[in-house]
């Protein structure tokens, strides 16, 4: 539990200073490393409010959309692995 | 040997399932209804500009940190170099001065001076860092910045328009983004034609076989502001048009000033 809330801050941290495919590799591990890594979808919606408008592409829905395939992607890659 | 998946195991995936389809749902409902959209955007860029501020200070210390270790000769080159470029900028700057006072001249000769109204304001995010490719300015309604203002570097090279605006904030579509469409004119033909957003600044369009158009050419956007200069052409005999492409005519990467032109009305 501590290790996920530090990696928490860390991807909270990434959104405002690092590059979005940075972020989209950390949320990757994330979502790899803890099953239900639900609070991906929150970072989503923080890309979307702090960088995207609702004029933007996918109506400005591209943070959430991407955490949803993100996570999708995750659970399938660990259950590929396991 | 067959192995029974749980019925408990069933309930409870089939319960994580909805719980997630439940919080996808409420986000996209968040984001896609502009009343709540705006809430969020103006609270958490409240927080989000004292975040960039703090990281922007800690990288300036950094910076300068660093700067005590670099050597005196390589210092002394740099120095040289930027010496070079202050003056080439200086001369330029001259003669964009003249230019700007003609054309002041030439409307007020006509009766439609502009005289356009502009808030100076600072990046806090720049392009590459969001999946929008967009910029986060620090001025916002407060400063009288509206959604639709154009943006402008270095006084003339428009960059992009404002399209969300908080209080103390605003983000700003850079028009290169890729697959973005712009009416633009090329060249001293004045040729209009749709360039399309090529990422980081670059641009292309199609013009027909036989237009003047060169390497060099300057490409303006309806609002008679420079967009870029046309930095190669790919012509093909048997194609009735070539392509351009173009570019703006600074590292957009590296801004760290713009200015917002107040629409009026």
């Amino acid at each position: 539990m501590k290790k996920r809330i530090i990696f928490d801050l860390i991807l909270f941290f990434a959104i405002f200073y690092l590059p979005w495919w940075v972020i989209a590799i950390l949320a990757f591990i994330g979502a790899f490393l803890w099953p239900m890594y639900y609070e991906i979808i929150a970072f989503g919606v923080l890309i979307d409010v702090l960088y995207g408008a609702n004029s933007s592409t996918f109506g400005g829905l591209a943070g959430v959309l991407t955490a949803v395939a993100i996570l999708f992607a995750a659970s399938y890659a660990r259950k590929a692995v396991r | 040997m067959i192995y029974h998946r749980s019925k408990q195991g069933n309930v409870f995936s089939n319960r994580k399932n909805i719980i997630l389809s439940i919080f996808i749902a409420v986000s996209i409902f968040f984001l896609l209804y502009s009343p709540v959209r705006k809430v969020l955007t103006q609270s958490v860029h409240n927080v989000a500009i004292v975040v960039w501020e703090i990281g922007s200070s800690v990288s300036g210390a950094l910076d300068s940190f660093v700067t005590n270790f670099k050597t005196k000769d390589s210092l002394v080159k740099e120095n040289d170099i930027l010496n070079e470029a202050l003056s080439i900028m200086s001369a330029q700057v001259l003669d964009r001065n003249l230019l700007v006072e003609r054309v002041a001249r030439l409307e007020e000769a006509l009766g439609r001076s502009s005289g356009d109204n502009r808030v100076v304001a600072k990046v806090l995010v720049g392009p590459g860092r969001s999946p929008y490719d967009t910029l986060v300015i620090d001025a916002g309604t407060e400063n009288g910045v509206k959604v639709g203002d154009l943006v402008s570097y270095a006084g003339s090279g428009v960059i992009g328009e404002i399209i969300e605006a908080a209080s103390s904030s605003a983000k700003i579509k850079i028009y290169s983004s890729y697959g973005d469409e712009q009416l633009v004119i090329v060249g001293a033909q004045h040729l209009p034609v749709t360039a399309y957003g090529r990422g980081m600044g670059n641009f292309e369009a199609m013009v027909p076989q036989d237009s003047s158009v060169v390497i060099g050419d300057t490409v303006v956007t309806k609002e008679n502001l420079i967009l870029g200069a046309v930095t190669f052409i790919e012509e093909e005999p048997a194609n009735p048009f070539k392509r351009i492409f173009f570019r703006v005519p600074f590292n957009i990467t590296e801004i760290n000033l713009v200015e917002v032109i107040k629409i009026k009305g």
